[in-house]
């Protein structure tokens, strides 16, 4: 039935366009199957990048994301970003829930940061979705993300130019994490930064690695905290999703 | 039950000084922060040449891109439908919700949805409906249409909104906007929960990946293509692109036409159901191509350059006759210069003939356009359908007394003495006209005309009389 449905839909346009073939050829010209000398050249030029290039692509990313109201901070070890974690969660209100709470991605990145340990005494609970159980348990997870105050990802990468998150999606790391409390905190290395969306999409599609693995089924670019012009065009944040967005960057 | 004309509406909105001073609002800041933006593009502003290119060469191409968005969607675990027109689109919507038992949609803004009467359908069969961008969940409560692509209730003030809250959400009546902001957060985020389904539109799908993009600034449409277990997008099948090179460039231009903003806060690119409860999404993933009018514009040269819209909303912010009337008098949900084109191509030239005719042709909308389309030209090219009459978009002629009289000034034009008798009489005639400062103020079969205008009067001497006297 579909298939029938696609055919004569298909052929409508191909009608419409005075095209007399499904020539695959034409594919060739819109979509491009290897990289050109430039894109070669950008993706050398961002492997190439000296610990000096990347400090100022994080200051860049830090003074952009004043304006977007993203708090973008440098620091030195993983301890010291949780460190920063705590004084957030003690500083602030819970919103969703009576009980403050944190969820957190499934990472080897975020189990550096020791959270559930740092928070303890503050009776605070850190939850963390494993990465091979039954869907009851999954369940439990989301529920806990529902009511949670603080949701702590990593990311692919972090965009200077835009103060820009970018992640895909992978088991234990669910994307609702970045969207359902009501603080996101993103934690990445200081060599996952880029400039900006160029070379993202030049890593995306013409890196190895990322070519492999493709774009996921979900693919996020998270800019600042959710936010909403709808009345009277005045700029509010805390629309639907997180009203705070934090990126700390490890330099060590 | 008779909707109002373009006219009525049109000047209901000029003598509504809190609208206008929304527009303005509006205008002043996009409209300003977009044509910034484009100056500060690192290409510069020519990039909207080259997009202008890369949508042309998409719109020549959409059937083989659109074949092969369907295979990678399918290769993702996605379900793929397509729909000739409204009702298809609607039904099988309708299919899918049935087939999952679905009680409650949320929605994300989209305009297609508009166009199709979506709500309508899915409320008789008993869905609940909920519209979660902010705007769109506004007018939905306040039963009306949107009157801004990007900015649906920028009608409405605050006061209202308050009134409209007070009375549906319960809430005490308040002008603080991050209180009424608030309100809204908490009664949609229980929707969120609740929610058996998401549906939302489209802004460019990647045929090369087999995703489809969406992006906002509220974090709605997120929570609406990853909470819900069944989620369906629905899309026109202009909004595609070839692959990830151009939607790089196409995103950053979207992003600055529709908001100023060098990328939207939130853009998610979805492909597929996830791949389990872990990494959570929706446990399917269907997508709804619609032609619906479509490919007819595509069929026809002069007026394939429509297609290459984006919908950002751009050509709003800046348009001087919309920023006097506002959306509702385009009788659609594509107002301003796009609608007053992409409206009567998708229905009927005759029937929407006030849309084109009340723009000004300054082409604004063209220096706005992230994409460069000659929306004058278009615009131009629907005023002469309508004076001359069309076959092959049933257009008949709109004035045929108007007709009649051009083409007998052509010939009396043609004919010297014709012309200089029927001047002759016409001095002799304008004698009898009601006068104002030596000026004709009425002109008999021409009250509209005249009615805000005086006409010269015709000088007593030709001006070759008094050339060959001097």
């Amino acid at each position: 039935m579909t298939e029938t449905e696609q055919t004569a839909f298909i052929q409508k346009i191909r009608t419409a366009l005075k095209q007399t073939d499904s020539d695959d050829t034409r594919l060739d010209g819109l979509i491009q199957s290897s990289p050109q000398e430039a894109d070669r050249a950008l993706l050398s030029q961002i492997q190439g990048r000296d610990r000096k290039a990347r400090l100022d692509l994080l200051e860049r990313m830090a003074h952009i994301g004043q304006s977007l109201n993203v708090a973008v901070t440098a620091s030195q070890t993983a301890a010291s970003v949780s460190d920063s974690i705590r004084e957030i969660v003690t500083s602030r209100d819970a919103e969703w829930g009576d009980q403050k709470s944190v969820v957190a991605w499934n990472h080897p990145f975020i189990h550096s940061l020791e959270l559930a340990d740092r928070l303890e005494p503050f009776k605070i609970p850190v939850y963390t979705p494993q990465t091979a159980t039954d869907s009851s348990e999954a369940r439990l997870f989301r529920s806990r993300a529902e009511t949670a105050m603080i949701g702590i990802t990593s990311a692919d990468f972090g965009l200077a130019e835009t103060a820009t998150l970018t992640m895909k999606t992978r088991k234990g790391q669910p994307l609702y994490v970045s969207l359902l409390p009501s603080i996101h905190i993103g934690v990445i290395r200081l060599d996952q930064i880029l400039s900006n969306l160029k070379e993202l999409y030049t890593t995306l599609k013409w890196d190895p690695h990322q070519q492999a693995e493709g774009i996921t089924n979900t693919m996020t670019f998270i800019t600042g905290p959710s936010k909403t012009a709808d009345i009277e065009a005045t700029m509010v944040q805390g629309a639907h999703g997180p009203r705070e967005v934090h990126i700390f960057v490890i330099t060590g | 039950m008779k909707q109002s004309s373009y006219k009525e509406i049109a000047a209901d909105a000029i003598c509504n000084p809190v609208l206008r001073k929304a527009l303005f609002g509006l205008q002043n800041r996009f409209g300003k922060g977009t044509a910034k933006g484009y100056l500060e593009l690192p290409e510069g502003p020519e990039l909207r040449l080259l997009a202008h290119d890369i949508r042309r060469q998409t719109i020549e191409n959409l059937d083989v891109l659109l074949e092969t968005l369907a295979t990678n969607v399918r290769k993702n675990g996605g379900h793929v439908h397509f729909a000739v027109d409204a009702k298809t689109a609607v039904q099988h919507c309708l299919d899918i919700a049935a087939k999952h038992g679905v009680r409650m949609a949320v929605k994300g803004k989209s305009m297609l949805t508009e166009e199709i009467g979506l709500n309508s359908a899915l409320e008789d069969a008993g869905v609940e409906v909920v519209e979660t961008d902010l705007g769109e969940y506004i007018i939905q409560l306040a039963g009306e249409s949107p009157s801004h692509i990007i900015a649906p209730a920028i009608h409405k003030t605050r006061q209202e909104i308050s009134a409209l809250f007070s009375d549906k959400l319960g809430i005490p009546q308040t002008e603080d906007i991050p209180t009424l902001t608030l309100a809204a957060r908490k009664a949609l985020r229980k929707k969120f929960l609740q929610a058996d389904m998401g549906i939302s539109g489209c802004n460019l799908a990647c045929a090369e990946t087999g995703h489809v993009t969406t992006v906002s600034n509220e974090g709605n449409i997120r929570m609406t293509t990853t909470l819900p277990k069944v989620y369906v997008a629905i899309m026109g099948i202009e909004r595609i692109v070839a692959d990830l090179r151009d939607h790089e460039i196409l995103f950053r231009l979207l992003s600055l036409g529709a908001a100023a903003q060098k990328i939207g806060g939130y853009v998610s690119y979805l492909g597929g159901p996830g791949e389990d409860e872990l990494s959570a999404g929706p446990s399917e993933f269907h997508l709804i191509i619609v032609d619906n009018g479509r490919s007819r514009i595509l069929a026809d040269p002069e007026f394939r350059e429509m297609l290459y819209c984006l919908r950002c909303g751009g050509c709003l912010n800046i348009c001087p006759v919309y920023g006097e009337i506002g959306g509702h008098a385009y009788a659609s949900a594509y107002s301003g210069p796009v609608g007053a084109v992409v409206t009567p191509l998708l229905r009927g030239i005759n029937r929407y003939a006030d849309l084109c005719q009340g723009e000004t042709l300054c082409g604004a909308c063209m220096d706005a356009c992230p994409v460069n389309i000659d929306l004058p030209r278009m615009l131009l090219l629907l005023r002469n359908k309508l004076a001359e009459g069309d076959s092959q978009w049933d257009v008949h002629v709109k004035n045929p007394m108007e007709q009649i009289l051009f083409n007998t000034w052509s010939r009396v034009v043609q004919h010297p003495m014709l012309y200089d008798w029927a001047f002759r009489l016409a001095r002799l005639g304008q004698k009898l006209l009601p006068k104002h400062d030596q000026m004709i103020s009425r002109l008999p079969f021409a009250g509209g005309w005249t009615r805000s205008r005086d006409l010269k009067k015709i000088a007593d001497q030709r001006f070759v009389h008094r050339f060959k006297t001097k």
